[in-house]
């Protein structure tokens, strides 16, 4: 990726380390009220929820314990 | 979702069902816990899982026996994908002998899940699961997947 030099601009490591952690803090809030508006809607899965085996599961996951 | 981090999640959501609530994980929301639900963060991964913990009366013919529901939004602080995951087990008692049976069905999707459908669509060909299984939901695609409709 380019970009022209008057799109450049250049701050301390430190601040950008500062900006990345806050990021991260802002999406993981983000991602806490998505998790709370999903889990105060969901009703659950219905009783007619397919149903597999703990191996079945980890077969169809790719999961190898 | 990147596929690494699909793993991630559905090896992490597995062990769940085992140990609905591990050392690591903490009530949420933190200020005024919701019944059941966790936030559980994954720093090697950079992932955060948040799910809900309920236990049922028997659905299965067993009458002792119980259901334990995990349901689970997932984000990636680094990627800012999520998806949805709800997983059902029924926990067969000791004395019935019988294996643990696990009830599996994707609920709607968190922000920006990326998950195309073919990556189900390959497990239900590989797998013969007989069209049922769970599913990862595109952004917008809550509706109920075409394999899992009656």
């Amino acid at each position: 990726m380019s970009a022209e030099a008057s799109d450049l601009v250049s701050i301390p490591r430190a601040e950008l380390e500062a900006l990345k952690a806050e990021l991260k803090r802002l999406r993981r809030e983000v991602g806490r009220g998505v998790a709370m508006a999903r889990i105060q809607a969901d009703s659950g899965p219905g009783d007619d929820a397919p149903a597999f085996t703990r191996e079945e599961l980890a077969e169809a996951w790719g999961i190898r314990e | 979702m990147p596929q690494p981090l699909r793993w991630t999640v559905q090896r992490t959501i597995f062990h769940l069902l085992d140990e609905p609530v591990p050392a690591l994980a903490d009530p949420f929301p933190s200020d005024d816990p919701l019944p059941g639900a966790y936030e559980l963060h994954l720093p090697a991964d950079d992932v955060t899982i948040w799910y809900t913990v309920t236990e049922h009366a028997a659905l299965a013919a067993d009458a002792s026996s119980r259901t334990a529901a995990v349901a689970a939004s997932v984000s990636r602080t680094t990627a800012a994908s999520a998806a949805c995951l709800q997983t059902r087990r029924i926990r067969s008692t000791a004395a019935s002998g019988c294996s643990p049976k696990f009830l599996c069905h994707a609920a709607g999707a968190a922000t920006d899940a990326e998950l195309p459908y073919g990556g189900v669509d390959r497990l239900r060909l590989r797998h013969g699961l007989g069209g049922r299984c769970v599913r990862w939901l595109k952004r917008g695609g809550e509706t109920v997947p075409r394999a899992m409709r009656r």
